[in-house]
């Protein structure tokens, strides 16, 4: 009786999962049928291997900047929270873009590099590595501390007393035991961001280039071009890219375990 | 030292805030009232239908698991692809499904594709809130409670509030937010916000995009005003 009340509440759940799954294996089954010469032939396209490696560069540049920022802000906040002041109003503000639509964003951002465009000598920003790295980092940095304000509110007084009875530095609690405690789901998350910045569609199509194209430009184009074998084309681009970035989680889980034993 | 953390943080904030502020300084200018008004409808339909079924499919397993205790490994899984599968791969693979099971209303493959995107943050934002939910309330609830509506209802209900409607409102945001998906399953005819935008911002028609802006704009200032009445509550930030 247990069991088929316990099955009742896993069925929505599995009603979803089967429906992802599902999609995935006609997925599969439509590539797979045409798969040598449509992979051989993305694989060997220089379009494609460009798109991907500038997809690459913006993400990583992305997420170098993005951590950078987000460890700033995340100390700030740390010390306020350690010298026990209110960081509850600091964290709304944050987190505000969060709730923005990628697209909104990628337009507040193009309305200021339209201003600037028309200031005499300034560099046109409009579908620069800039632009797009800008946008990202908007709306990236408030997602990681989201990520980070569950470990921020559990840092409780005790701690804090503990801390200053053994008069350790504060950079050491800091990395030690706050950053050390959550350090998996930040990985997590950088992980999430670098692969939704491949695969993200709006920010490229408002303010990137329209030579280098990201990824999902690329498979966008592809799908609309209505030529023999173009859909083909853009189900393989897409699962190549999606595979292409699974491919980087190993080198995130290394990072993330080099970084656990230096801690 | 307080001061230099404060300027820290006042430049971010400046980050964050100026562009918003910028927005109004552009003006604003409606070509047809009519498509904004059908436009703002039909998204906020779509995303208030597809988070309401994200949760109808998130909560259940969210309660089992926190029966559990952990979390298998096996859904851990589902649920880190679903968060890092590519939007555009969604709307493919649903492309599949609505010509397997001839369905030609452009809305039903909408509602359910959002929810797929929705549902991984949903589940999170679930469990969490039972994880919230204290043993003794939990104990009070198994003891005093013979129906299930009545134990979440009495005793999970008011511990889980505040992170429901955080997760509720981030639904409704991501919702909102998806282009592509949208642009990929829609019927001809069929406007929400984000398609009326973009092709505005395409043709630099700049006054005509801020106006759907602005209205982007106004459920995220009246999101942040509930979380701003949440937060004052004990049992979110304490």
């Amino acid at each position: 009786m247990f069991k088929r009340s316990k099955l009742l509440f896993y069925l929505p759940s599995l009603i979803i999962s089967c429906l992802f799954l599902g999609g995935v294996f006609l997925f599969l089954q439509e590539t797979l049928s045409q798969v040598d010469p449509v992979f051989q032939e993305l694989l060997q396209s220089s379009e494609f291997k460009d798109s991907f490696l500038y997809a690459l560069h913006i993400s990583f540049l992305v997420l170098a900047f993005s951590v950078l920022l987000f460890i700033i802000i995340l100390y700030s906040l740390f010390l306020l929270r350690f010298h026990h002041k209110k960081i509850e109003n600091w964290i709304l503000a944050f987190t505000l873009p969060l709730f923005l639509p990628y697209a909104f964003c990628a337009f507040l951002f193009f309305l200021i590099f339209f201003l600037v465009s028309t200031i005499d000598e300034f560099p046109f920003l409009l579908g620069s590595v800039f632009a797009v790295v800008i946008v990202y980092i908007y709306k990236v940095v408030p997602f990681l501390l989201f990520v980070a304000l569950p470990s921020l509110i559990r840092v409780k007084k005790e701690e804090i007393l503990l801390h200053t009875l053994y008069s350790k530095s504060t950079l050491l609690f800091f990395t030690n035991i706050f950053i050390k405690r959550d350090l998996k789901n930040f990985f997590i998350a950088f992980f999430i961001v670098f692969a939704y910045v491949i695969n993200a569609y709006e920010i490229p199509a408002i303010v990137g280039s329209s030579v280098d194209k990201m990824p999902a430009l690329f498979t966008y184009e592809l799908f609309h071009e209505f030529s023999i074998g173009s859909i083909q084309k853009a189900y393989a681009s897409s699962i190549l890219y999606f595979v292409g970035t699974l491919f980087f989680l190993p080198i995130f889980y290394l990072t993330y375990k080099f970084t656990q034993r230096m801690l | 030292m307080m001061i230099k953390i404060k300027t820290t943080l006042f430049l971010f904030s400046l980050f964050i805030f100026l562009p918003i502020v910028y927005i109004f300084g552009v003006g604003f200018s409606i070509n047809s009232f009519e498509k904004l008004i059908q436009s703002t409808f039909n998204s906020f339909c779509l995303a208030i239908i597809a988070t309401f079924l994200s949760f109808v499919l998130a909560l259940p397993t969210a309660y089992i698991f926190n029966q559990k205790n952990k979390m298998t490994l096996g859904i851990t899984l589902l649920l880190f692809l679903l968060a890092v599968f590519p939007p555009f791969l969604i709307s493919m693979l649903f492309t599949n499904i609505i010509y397997l099971f001839h369905i030609d209303n452009g809305f039903i493959p909408l509602v359910f594709s959002h929810t797929l995107v929705i549902f991984p943050y949903s589940f999170i934002f679930c469990l969490l809130g039972f994880y919230l939910v204290p043993l003794n309330a939990k104990k009070s609830a198994y003891l005093y409670c013979g129906t299930l509506h009545k134990r979440f209802y009495y005793f999970f209900f008011p511990y889980m509030r505040s992170s429901l409607s955080v997760a509720f409102l981030l639904g409704i945001s991501i919702s909102l937010s998806q282009y592509i998906i949208t642009l990929m399953l829609s019927i001809p005819g069929f406007s929400t916000l984000m398609l009326e935008m973009v092709p505005y911002l395409k043709s630099a028609d700049i006054k005509s995009a801020s106006s759907y802006g602005i209205v982007f704009l106004l459920n995220t200032v009246i999101a942040f005003y509930f979380i701003y009445k949440l937060t004052r509550q004990k049992n979110v930030i304490s």
